[in-house]
């Protein structure tokens, strides 16, 4: 069965772009135009990997993630974590809170299917 | 009595004008002219706080006048908790008549603030220090810009990834074929794009790089590396390049292992960065890099048989947005910030970093690493936090656990081994450290713990915590001699007031 990915960004056209290139590689995606809707749609859809901007407005990617990790009925989902803020020096902060990668924006479609296959394993 | 009527002004018989005022009258008169006219605040105040007099300056920044002088003192007007620090200073300048500079934020009659900056000294009469004198300037606007140029880094770089994030991937969907397939046309067109976008990706990353570097907001983390290693890493990364250019590749080591403290990451990057200019401008030979320990340096040199920069352009080489060797056509273009942020990595290592050149035959940049001893790896690694503990005014703590027995654990088990213990325990311990700002760092012997706003009796807990973490490991490697840990910690300011002190004191 395909795998599902819940993609979790405020910025419409990213979804678009993300959505139609991991449907292309037959994965299942549904989006979150928002943290709050994110937090809502990892419940109710059980998703196997969320893809969590960190930047958004209202509610931002650390607390998701947080209460991600904190809810028994998502805590075990990996998260990776979606940013276009500084790199490098973060990536271990995001480990820290719970985060099982991250990925850099911009990103090549290569980073992107790899990082997914890097914690879902093997192919779609 | 000395007559003194010569001083009086008569006037001058050759031209009949008065004569000119003496020496000493004008050099008053550029004091008080300088007292009057400057922008800087200037203040002269008894070390208990009376004001003695302020200039005009001091007046129109602060909105007081005249009158309102009589009833305050200086410390009415410093900030409640810049006062402490304040005092002591003033203490300090008016014992020993050092002047010493000051940072503290002044309360306008409005109940504005004012952030200045400067230096205390003494005024000295008859040999004998009567009062102090400060002389500041307003650093309010130059805080704000700054706090500005900050935030503007952190948006340009969201702002701008997110939209060519969107660019690139689409782009990229379109040659994949993903929105219906392209012509061989449409798809060179494509690629022509994408290149293009990565480069303004690489321009902004860069841009971000420099901006952050200039800001003094990049600090450097030092390990005990081999250097040899981490050069030879870069190398194999260029491996595919070389291939693809028919280029030859070579890493020339004087010996196999050289151990210095660097930021390896930082190292990794000034060499990414060089080896990569050196294939760039080179079309046939080869990139070689040297590499050897010298007395209190390690030099590194990457030579290629590019196409060298003119004598003309050389000096200009390390600046901002300079390309010399570009060609007109395709090929793989720069950003001309390359060597400037190398630079600028080297100057934080405290290195050096110089670049010869000749047309045709090939360029050779070579910089040079300090090497630094454990005591002075510390200092530095101190320095920087302590710097952030004043501006904050808080304190900070530092643990060392130093390997009593190292020597013969040493010979006991080999050098690798026991050095694989120190730095099984430094992992340890960064991993327990609880908040982002705490580090631990080692050197050949010791772990040194660095708390920043962390009073001695907290420190103490941490201590203990550390202490039976690190005995829990040490008991389960169960090594055979025992391994024996000492331990000290030290407070600053509470019981060192200097850098210095506090390295002895976790040294005793």
């Amino acid at each position: 069965m395909a795998k599902k990915i819940l993609v979790i960004d405020d910025e419409p056209d990213i979804l678009t772009m993300v959505a139609k290139r991991l449907d292309a590689n037959r994965y299942t995606v549904v989006t979150a135009g928002s943290g709050e809707e994110g937090l809502a749609k990892a419940k109710q859809e059980c998703p196997d990997l969320v893809f969590l901007d960190y930047i958004m407005p209202g509610m931002t990617g650390d607390e998701v993630l947080c209460r991600l990790k904190q809810d028994p009925e998502t805590k075990k989902i990996p998260v990776i974590i979606f940013t276009a803020a500084t790199k490098k020096m973060k990536v271990g902060e995001f480990q820290a809170l719970g985060a099982a990668g991250c990925l850099f924006k911009p990103f090549t479609s290569d980073g992107l299917l790899g990082r997914i296959r890097e914690v879902l394993g093997g192919e779609a | 009595m000395k007559k003194t009527s010569k001083k009086k002004s008569r006037p001058s018989p050759k031209t009949g004008f008065p004569r000119r005022p003496g020496r000493a009258i004008l050099a008053r008169k550029k004091c008080d002219d300088l007292f009057e006219l400057t922008n800087d605040l200037i203040q002269i105040f008894k070390p208990e706080g009376t004001l003695l007099d302020v200039n005009p300056s001091w007046k129109k920044v602060l909105d007081y006048s005249e009158e309102d002088l009589t009833t305050l003192t200086i410390f009415n007007i410093i900030h409640p908790r810049d006062k402490q620090e304040s005092e002591e200073v003033f203490r300090a300048v008016f014992r020993d008549g050092k002047p010493r500079k000051l940072s503290v934020t002044l309360i306008k009659k409005t109940g504005g603030e004012v952030l200045i900056e400067g230096t205390v000294s003494s005024v000295v009469c008859k040999g004998r220090p009567t009062a102090l004198r400060g002389i500041f300037w307003d650093v309010t606007r130059h805080k704000e810009y700054e706090e500005l140029k900050d935030e503007f880094i952190s948006t340009v770089s969201h702002e701008l990834r997110t939209p060519l994030t969107v660019v690139r991937e689409g782009v990229s969907q379109m040659r994949d074929g993903l929105a219906g397939e392209m012509t061989p046309d449409q798809n060179a067109l494509l690629d022509m794009v994408l290149q293009n976008v990565d480069r303004l990706a690489r321009i902004i990353e860069e841009l971000l790089d420099v901006s952050k570097l200039e800001a003094g907001q990049v600090r450097i983390q030092r390990t005990l590396s081999n250097i040899v290693d981490v050069v030879r890493g870069v190398v194999e990364n260029f491996r595919p390049v070389a291939r693809r250019k028919n280029l030859e590749i070579h890493l020339l080591p004087e010996k196999e292992k050289i151990d210095i403290y660097i930021d390896r990451e930082k190292i990794v990057q000034v060499l990414t960065n060089l080896i990569n200019n050196a294939f760039k401008f080179t079309i046939e030979g080869h990139v070689k890099i040297h590499l050897r320990e010298l007395e209190d340096f390690v030099e590194c040199k990457v030579a290629d048989t590019g196409r060298g920069i003119s004598k003309l352009d050389l000096p200009k080489a390390f600046e901002k947005f300079r390309q010399f060797a570009k060609v007109v056509g395709p090929g793989e273009k720069g950003t001309g910030l390359g060597l400037s942020i190398c630079k600028k990595l080297i100057q934080l290592h405290h290195g050096q970093v110089t670049i010869e050149s000749l047309p045709m035959k090939g360029t050779v940049v070579t910089f040079l690493l300090p090497k630094y001893t454990p005591r002075e790896l510390f200092k530095e690694s101190i320095t920087l936090a302590l710097n952030k503990c004043q501006e904050d005014k808080s304190p900070l703590s530092v643990i060392i656990f130093d390997l009593v027995n190292f020597d013969v654990l040493k010979k006991d088990l080999g050098e690798k081994r026991a050095g694989w213990i120190v730095s099984r325990m430094e992992r340890l311990l960064n991993e327990s450290l609880r908040r982002a700002a705490d580090v631990a760092i080692k050197d050949s012997k010791a772990i040194l713990v660095i708390l920043p706003d962390t009073k001695k009796e907290n420190a103490y807990i941490v201590l203990g915590r550390l202490y039976q973490l690190l005995q829990e490991y040490l008991s389960r490697e169960q090594r055979s001699p025992k391994i024996e840990i000492h331990s000290s910690v030290a407070c600053f300011p509470e019981e060192a007031d200097t850098i210095e002190k506090l390295l002895d004191q976790i040294y005793d």
